[in-house]
């Protein structure tokens, strides 16, 4: 068609100005401090995260070991205050620490399991 | 259109490796700049529009499900960049009345562009080609100047391919009537 033939051919003609020569190298430069930006969030973010959790978990143990264990339990379940006062307060704390290890164990486990399927699927999908 | 290598380079920018990203720039850069410049005729808008579009897709680059090229999508993002430059700027475009573009028949337009060795008629044509509005210049320049087929125009522009025919056939008319003006 020619108006086909004539639109190609002006668009040709009207090419307007090209990129500057230093545009990769410049663009790069920032590409890195955004990565650089990017990883520093993702750390911050999860150093946040894992103290958040932390806290959370000491401050449960502090309160169960302070208030709740020191009468209330023995009030509520009669049958087991022999059980747990032979449990000393240290061994309380550890159980608490262990279990927030199999926790932060289990964040880390399925966090990577997430990020591979994640990235199987994004290869899949266009393969 | 799809390239399985371009889904194994952003696989492994994510895992880390930055500098790959050097890959796309050197491949995309300057088709995604003339489509900008397109749309954005100044040399230093146009440059920092095509910045942004590489800056925002890498920001991005993890939401890339894959569903589309890699192409289409680095495409969407710099159409929307550039429609929001637009925007801002609130550039107006002429407006031609419907019934006129229903009167161009295409035996006239073709007779009209017989002569396309002519000066005249060229220049006419350019002139015509900058009063097109942002989206009638995106797809001229995608359909005439990156040689992309309709499908891919139509999954860029989110839109079908029926419409993006409809839309290139008015659009030649559009030109046509512009020039005879």
């Amino acid at each position: 068609m020619n108006q086909d033939k004539a639109i190609i051919k002006a668009l040709k003609s009207m090419e307007g100005p090209t990129l500057s020569d230093d545009f990769s190298s410049g663009m790069m430069n920032r590409i890195y401090l955004v990565a650089a930006k990017k990883k520093r969030r993702m750390y911050i973010g999860t150093l946040c995260l894992i103290s958040t959790v932390s806290l959370g978990m000491i401050s449960m143990a502090v309160y169960l070991l302070r208030d709740y264990l020191s009468d209330k339990l023995t009030f509520h379940l009669p049958s087991l205050a022999s059980l747990v006062e032979s449990v000393s307060r240290y061994g309380f704390g550890f159980y608490i620490a262990f279990l927030t290890f199999i926790l932060i164990a289990l964040d880390y486990y399925f966090r990577s399991a997430w990020q591979k399927h994640k990235n199987e699927n994004l290869g899949h999908s266009n393969l | 259109m799809e390239n399985p290598d371009e889904i194994i380079y952003i696989k492994r920018i994510l895992n880390g490796e930055t500098n790959l990203y050097s890959l796309f720039l050197e491949r995309y850069s300057r088709t995604i700049h003339s489509l900008i410049v397109r749309i954005i005729p100044s040399k230093e808008e146009a440059e920092e529009l095509t910045q942004d579009t590489f800056l925002k897709a890498f920001r991005k680059l993890d939401t890339f499900k894959g569903d589309c090229s890699f192409s289409t999508w680095l495409f969407r993002i710099a159409y929307n960049t550039a429609i929001s430059a637009t925007r801002k700027k609130k550039i107006i475009f002429p407006l031609i009345d419907d019934t006129m573009l229903e009167n161009a028949s295409e035996e006239l337009m073709d007779t009209v562009f017989d002569e396309d060795d002519n000066e005249h008629r060229l220049q006419q044509l350019e002139e015509a080609i900058t009063k097109l509005n942002v989206e009638e210049k995106t797809l001229i320049t995608l359909y005439y100047t990156d040689g992309k087929p309709v499908a891919e125009i139509a999954e860029m522009l989110q839109q079908t391919s029926d419409n993006i025919k409809i839309k290139l056939f008015r659009i030649r008319k559009k030109i046509y009537v512009l020039m005879t003006k």
